[in-house]
C-alpha cells in the first residue's frame, strides 16, 4: 500500500497547516485591533471629517442699553444672500467628477509673500451662483479677495455675496428658489445705532475681527472701542450650529444636532440717553471738547460726550450708507475717535477748588474761610514776581471771593501756606492721577482713559529718576555707537520748589486733570464729601421673554474715599463755587431758577496744527446744581475756547436749563444724530434759541488775554464782551 | 459554517440595503437563496463518495477548461472583466467554477502520479495543469481569481507529499519576489514593467494610501477608516455611515469589501469572532486530511484549505492593509452565489472524507 512506503509525514504537515492557519488568524486579529481599537479613534475622526459639514449660526449680539431700558445699540435684520464655501464646493465637486478647479494665489505680506494653490472659488461662484442669482434681480458683489480669504480661512461661516437685499428681491427668492445647494438668503442680525453718533465714544463700534485661525469660532463682528470692546464677551453670545451628513458625492443626507445660537448678554449703561443728547445737542457747537453730567450722590454718569465723534454704524461690516465713512475719521486732524471725557487736560483754575480743599483741612495752613488774604496785582514767591490776571489784584479777600473772582494771587499764597503734600493726598483722595472707570478686577472698562498727572514731591523725583535712566541708556548707546554725533545732554535738574507748588495751586504746569476725574470732586463737593467710583455700567444682563435677569451687577454708589474736609468748610467752598455764578467769573453759567455753583477755568496751550503752533486753550467749567440740593454735577471742556466763563459756562447753563425742563416734564427730541466735525476754533455761534439766564453782562474784570511771567498761564476774566468778540470770530 | 453563511447575509443587507440599484437592493435575499443552493450542493456531495468525484475528475476540469473558453467568447464584460455567463436569468461565474473543477483535477492527476509523488516533474505536471485555467482567468482579466490556483496547488502537493524542497524553495523564491517589490515599489517607488497600470497603482497605494487619497488609495483608505471607526463594539447593525454614506464603493461593499462593513458594524468584537470563525473551519479541514482515508482524501483536504485560507487571509488582510487589494471574496460571507456555491460543494466533499474517516 502506498501508506507503507516512508513518504513524508502527512499528518504532521496538516498539523503544521493548522498552525500556519493560526498564525495567519492571529496576524488579521492582531491587525484589527491596531486598526479597531488602538486607532480606532483617529479613523473616527476622519470618518466624521469626511462625512459632516459644521455650520456655525452666529449669535445675534448683546444690546446695550441706556439706565431707562432705550436701546443705543441694537440689532437690525438684514437680508443677505450667504454663500456655504463647502456646500456649493462639494456640489460643484459633484457636477464635475469630483474635480474642483484650482487656482495661484498669493497669500501673505511682505515677506511672507507667495502663492498658494487654493481652490478656485471664485471660478464655482461664478459658474454656479452668478446667472441664477442675476435672473432673480440680484447682482452680487463682493471683493475677491475677501472671497478667497474667507473661503480659505472662515470656510464654515457664510459669506456674504450680497448684502441689504430689499424684501421684494428677498420674496423674490423665496418664491422661486433658485436651489442652488450653499446659497440662501438669510435674514441677519445687524448691529445698528439707531441714534447715530449719540454717545458714540461710550458705546464704541464694532468691526470684523483680525484673521484668526481656522480652528477657533470666527464671530462675524467683534467690539473695537468702547463698551463694544470692553464688554465684548458679555455681548458675543454663544454660536449655534448645525452639522449637515452628506454622502460621498457631497450631497447632504440629513442634518443632525442643531443648536441655536443663544444671543449675547446686555449690558445697561448708567447713561440717560436724555441727557446725553441733550449734551451733545449743545456740544454740537464746539469744534472740540468734552462734557460729563454725574449723578452726585453715586458717582453713576448720565452723559459722558465728547466732540467731535463719529458715527459707529459707518464701522459695522456692509455698511452702505451715504457717508465717505471711516476712513476720513481715522485721518481727521481733530482725532474724533478720541474720547476727550476721559483724556488728561490742564485743569487751569478748576484747580483752586482743591487748593481751597487742601487749605482748609491742613492744620499746618493754619486757614479758615474767614481767612483774609492780601491778594495786590502780584506776589513774590520763590525768586521771582506772579502776578494776577487783574493787574490790580483784589484786594484783601476771603475764601469766597477768591473762588468768585478766581483770584491767582490769594490761590497762589494760599498753594505755599499749605504745601504740596497736602494737595497731592486730596488730589489722591479724589482720584486725581489715577484710572477711574474699572471693572471690579481692576481692568480698564473704557479703553483709552488717561489717568491725568497730579504732580508731587515723590511724583518729581520719580520723574527725575526715570530721567536719569533715560540718560544714562542714551549715553550707554552714544558710547556703544561709538561716540558718534553730538554727546546727549544731561537732563536739567528738577527740584520740588514754592514756585511749583504755587503753579499748581492755580492749576497749571504739569497737573493733568480728566474731565471725568473733574466730575468726581465735584460730586464730591456737592454730596458732602464722599468720592464715589464713577459707575458706566449697572449691569450685564439676559433678557429673555420681557425679563431681566442680571447676570452682573456693578452696585450704586460704591465709596472710594472721602475728602475728609469738616462740612462747614465744605460749605464754605460750596459757597465759594456758587459766588462763582452769582457774582463772579461764571455768571453765564446762571440758569434762571436754578441755584447753579461752579468754577471756571481755562489753561493756555497750543497745539501743533498742520505745522505751526497755534494757541489752543483748554477751557472749563464744572459745578453742580442745584446748590442746596445738587443733583447733577457737571464739567465741561472746549479746546480752543476763549476763557472758562465766557466759553464753557453759557454752555453748562443751557444744558442745565434743559436739564431741569426735561425733569420738569419736556423731555429733547430723540433722533439720529450725525457726527459732530471738529474744527479748531473753540465754539462756533449759538444758534440763539437759548440765552444764558440771569447773566446781566456788568462783570467786573478786564480784558481777557492776560498771561504773564515764564510759566505760560492764562486765566478767565473775560466778560461777555469777550464772548461775543469770540462769537463774531467764529462767525 | 451556517453560522458565516448568515453572518453574510445580515451584512450584504446591511450593505446594501440603502442601495437605489435594484439588483443590489435583493442581493441579501438571492444570497439567502443561493445559500439554499450550496446547501444542496453540500448535502449532495457529502453524501456521495468522494472517489468518484476524483475519478471523473478530468471530466470536470475539462467541463471548467471550456466553461472558461466559453466565457471568454460569450461572456458578458462586468467592470472591465468578462466573467460572466448567463442563460436568461441565470449567470455564474466560470472562474469560481474552475476552482473546485480543478481541485478534483489535480486530484486525479495526483493520483496518477501516486508513485512519483517525490518527483520534481510531478510538482511540474501540477503546475503545467494549475497554469492552463491561470491563463484563461488572466485573460479575463482577473488577477485574484487566477492567483488562487497557485495555492491550491501548493496545498495539494503540500498534502500529497510532494518534498518539501520542492514546495519551500518556490515558496522562500516567492516571499523574495514580495520582498523585492516592497523594496522596488514601495522604497524606490519604481513600477514593475510588466504590469498594468491599475496594478501597479494598487501595489503602490498599497504602500503609502496617501499618495492618491481620491483615486486609487480611496477604497483601502476608506476601508480602514469603516473599519477603524467601528471600534470594539462597531456601530451597530444597520449604523455604518461610512457604508450608508458611500464611501466603501456600493458595488465592492457587499461583496468584496464585506469585512469593511462588517468590521464597522459589529467592531473588533463581530471581526475577531468572524476571523475566529474562518480559522475553526480551516482548521477542520486540516483535521478531517489528517484523518483521511486515503490519499485522495488528504489531497483534497490539501486542495479546499489552500483555497480558503488564501481566500480568507487575503480578503480579510487586504481590507485592514495587511496585503494589497485584490478583488477576491470572502469564503461564505461575501455576496457572489457561484462562489457561495463552490465553496459550499468543496466542504461537502471534505464531510465526504470526513464520514469515511479512519478512526483512532
Amino acid at each position: 500500500m502506498l501508506l507503507a512506503r516512508p513518504t513524508a509525514n502527512i499528518p504532521r504537515r496538516l498539523q503544521a497547516a493548522m498552525v500556519v492557519v493560526l498564525a495567519a488568524a492571529a496576524i488579521l486579529v492582531q491587525r484589527l485591533f491596531v486598526v479597531q481599537i488602538v486607532e480606532g479613534e483617529k479613523h473616527a475622526q476622519s470618518l466624521l471629517n469626511q462625512t459632516t459639514i459644521p455650520i456655525l449660526l452666529p449669535p445675534p449680539r448683546g444690546l446695550i442699553l441706556d439706565r431707562n431700558g432705550l436701546p443705543l445699540a441694537e440689532n437690525e435684520a438684514r437680508y443677505d444672500v450667504d454663500l456655504y464655501v463647502r456646500e456649493l464646493s462639494g456640489n460643484y465637486a459633484r457636477a464635475h467628477h469630483g474635480r474642483l478647479p484650482m487656482t495661484l494665489v498669493e497669500v501673505g505680506t511682505g515677506e511672507k509673500r507667495r502663492k498658494q494653490r487654493q481652490v478656485d472659488i471664485e471660478r464655482i461662484v461664478q459658474e454656479m451662483a452668478v446667472e441664477p442669482l442675476r435672473n432673480l434681480g440680484i447682482e452680487i458683489q463682493y471683493d475677491v479677495d475677501d472671497l478667497r480669504r474667507h473661503a480659505h480661512q472662515r470656510p464654515n461661516t457664510p459669506f456674504q455675496l450680497a448684502t441689504k437685499i430689499d424684501f421684494a428681491t428677498l420674496s423674490r427668492m423665496a418664491e422661486r428658489d433658485p436651489r442652488i445647494p450653499g446659497i440662501n438668503a438669510a435674514a441677519r442680525p445687524v448691529r445698528c445705532y439707531p441714534y447715530g453718533a449719540l454717545a458714540s465714544h461710550v458705546l464704541g463700534f464694532v468691526g470684523a475681527p483680525e484673521e484668526q485661525t481656522l480652528e477657533t469660532f470666527q464671530p462675524e463682528v467683534v467690539g473695537k472701542e468702547g463698551v463694544e470692546r470692553g464688554f465684548n464677551a458679555d455681548l458675543e453670545g454663544v454660536p449655534g450650529g448645525k452639522i449637515l451628513k452628506k454622502n460621498n458625492l457631497g450631497f447632504i443626507m440629513e442634518e443632525q444636532g442643531y443648536q441655536a445660537p443663544q444671543a449675547g448678554k446686555s449690558v445697561y449703561l448708567t447713561l440717560d440717553a436724555r441727557i446725553q443728547a441733550i449734551v451733545e445737542g449743545v456740544m454740537r457747537r464746539v469744534g472740540r471738547g468734552a462734557c460729563v453730567v454725574m449723578d452726585p450722590h453715586s458717582g453713576d454718569i448720565l452723559a459722558m460726550v465728547s466732540v467731535p465723534n463719529f458715527d459707529p454704524n459707518e464701522f459695522v461690516p456692509g455698511y452702505s450708507g451715504p457717508s465717505d465713512g471711516w476712513r476720513r475719521i481715522l485721518t481727521d486732524e481733530t482725532k474724533p475717535m478720541l474720547n476727550r471725557a476721559i483724556g488728561a487736560y490742564a485743569p487751569g483754575s478748576t484747580f483752586k477748588t482743591l487748593t481751597a480743599l487742601a487749605a482748609l483741612e491742613n492744620p499746618a495752613a493754619n486757614f479758615t474761610p474767614q481767612t483774609v488774604i492780601s491778594s495786590p496785582g502780584s506776589v513774590y514767591i520763590g525768586d521771582r514776581w506772579w502776578k494776577d490776571w487783574n493787574p490790580d489784584g483784589q484786594g484783601s479777600i476771603v475764601l469766597k471771593r477768591a473762588l468768585a473772582m478766581s483770584c491767582n494771587t490769594f490761590f497762589y499764597q494760599l498753594g505755599v501756606r499749605t504745601g504740596i503734600d497736602s494737595m497731592t493726598e486730596m488730589g489722591r483722595r479724589i482720584g486725581f492721577g489715577q484710572r477711574l472707570l474699572l471693572g471690579p478686577d481692576g481692568e480698564p472698562q473704557l479703553s483709552g482713559e488717561d489717568p491725568g498727572t497730579m504732580p508731587g514731591k515723590k511724583w518729581m523725583e520719580d520723574r527725575m529718576a526715570d530721567r536719569k535712566k533715560k540718560y544714562k541708556e542714551h549715553i550707554e548707546a552714544w558710547v556703544a555707537g561709538g561716540r558718534q554725533g553730538p554727546r546727549p545732554t544731561a537732563p536739567a535738574v528738577e527740584r520740588w520748589s514754592d514756585g511749583h507748588t504755587a503753579n499748581t495751586s492755580i492749576g497749571q504746569g504739569y497737573v493733568r486733570v480728566t474731565p471725568l476725574q473733574m466730575t468726581v470732586m465735584m460730586s464730591a463737593v456737592a454730596n458732602g464729601g464722599s468720592v464715589y467710583a464713577p459707575r458706566l455700567v449697572q449691569a450685564v444682563a439676559v433678557s429673555s421673554e420681557g425679563e431681566v435677569q442680571p447676570v452682573r451687577e456693578f452696585p450704586r454708589a460704591v465709596k472710594r474715599a472721602d475728602l475728609g474736609v469738616r462740612p462747614e468748610n465744605l460749605e464754605a467752598v460750596r459757597e465759594g463755587l456758587r459766588a462763582v455764578v452769582t457774582e463772579g467769573t461764571g455768571k453765564n453759567a446762571a440758569v434762571k431758577d436754578i441755584e447753579v455753583a461752579g468754577k471756571t477755568g481755562s489753561a493756555q496751550f497750543t497745539t501743533r496744527i498742520g505745522g505751526g503752533l497755534v494757541k489752543d486753550t483748554r477751557t472749563w467749567f464744572t459745578g453742580f446744581a442745584p446748590a442746596k440740593d445738587p443733583r447733577y454735577a457737571i464739567t465741561l471742556m472746549v479746546e480752543g475756547g476763549s476763557s472758562g466763563g465766557t466759553t464753557c459756562a453759557p454752555l453748562v447753563s443751557e444744558i442745565l436749563f434743559h436739564i431741569f425742563e426735561m425733569d420738569k416734564g419736556v423731555p429733547p427730541v430723540m433722533a439720529y444724530q450725525t457726527p459732530v466735525v471738529g474744527h479748531f476754533h473753540g465754539v462756533t455761534a449759538s444758534d440763539g434759541s437759548y440765552v444764558p439766564g440771569a447773566g446781566g453782562a456788568d462783570d467786573t474784570d478786564g480784558d481777557g488775554g492776560i498771561f504773564g511771567g515764564i510759566f505760560n498761564w492764562f486765566d478767565e476774566g473775560n466778560n461777555s464782551g469777550g464772548a461775543g468778540r469770540n462769537l463774531r470770530r467764529s462767525r | 459554517m451556517l453560522g458565516l453563511c448568515t453572518v453574510g447575509v445580515l451584512v450584504i443587507y446591511s450593505a446594501t440595503h440603502s442601495s437605489e440599484q435594484a439588483d443590489l437592493k435583493n442581493a441579501s435575499v438571492q444570497q439567502a437563496a443561493w445559500v439554499g443552493l450550496g446547501l444542496a450542493f453540500f448535502f449532495g456531495l457529502a453524501f456521495s463518495d468522494y472517489h468518484r468525484w476524483v475519478s471523473q475528475g478530468w471530466f470536470w476540469f475539462g467541463g471548467g477548461i471550456f466553461l472558461l473558453l466559453a466565457v471568454l467568447i460569450f461572456g458578458r464584460e462586468v467592470n472591465g472583466a468578462k466573467s460572466w455567463i448567463r442563460f436568461g436569468p441565470v449567470g455564474f461565474q466560470p472562474a469560481e467554477v474552475m476552482k473546485i473543477a480543478f481541485l478534483v483535477g489535480a486530484t486525479a492527476l495526483l493520483m496518477s502520479f501516486r508513485e512519483r509523488m517525490e518527483k520534481f516533474r510531478t510538482v511540474l505536471a501540477l503546475v503545467g495543469l494549475a497554469l492552463v485555467p491561470i491563463f484563461l482567468i488572466l485573460k479575463q482579466p482577473d488577477l485574484g481569481s487566477a492567483a488562487v490556483f497557485l495555492p491550491m496547488a501548493f496545498g495539494l502537493l503540500f498534502a500529497g507529499g510532494a518534498r518539501l524542497r520542492f514546495l519551500l524553495v518556490p515558496l522562500g523564491a516567492g516571499l523574495a519576489g514580495v520582498l523585492a517589490i516592497y523594496l522596488w515599489v514601495g522604497h524606490f517607488g519604481k513600477e514593475i514593467p510588466f504590469l498594468k497600470t491599475y496594478q501597479n497603482n494598487r501595489i503602490r497605494t498599497f504602500f503609502d494610501p496617501n499618495l492618491d487619497p481620491l483615486g486609487s488609495g480611496w477604497t483601502i483608505r476608506q476601508s480602514i477608516i469603516a473599519i477603524g471607526s467601528g471600534g470594539f463594539s462597531g456601530k451597530g447593525f444597520l449604523r455604518g455611515d461610512q457604508n450608508l454614506y458611500g464611501f466603501l464603493p456600493k458595488n465592492i461593499a457587499y461583496n468584496d469589501f464585506i469585512f469593511s462593513v462588517l468590521g464597522e458594524e459589529w467592531g473588533f468584537l463581530g471581526g475577531g469572532l468572524l476571523i475566529l470563525g474562518q480559522a475553526a473551519l480551516l482548521l477542520c479541514i486540516a483535521w478531517i486530511g489528517m484523518r483521511a482515508p486515503d490519499l485522495e482524501g488528504r489531497l483534497l483536504a490539501g486542495g479546499v484549505l489552500g483555497m480558503l485560507f488564501t481566500h480568507f487571509f487575503i480578503n480579510v488582510g487586504m481590507t485592514i492593509k495587511v496585503v494589497p487589494i485584490t478583488g477576491i471574496p470572502l469564503p461564505f460571507v461575501s455576496y457572489g452565489g457561484t462562489f457561495l456555491a463552490v465553496c459550499m460543494a468543496a466542504m461537502g466533499l471534505m464531510q465526504s472524507i470526513w464520514r469515511q474517516r479512519r478512526l483512532g
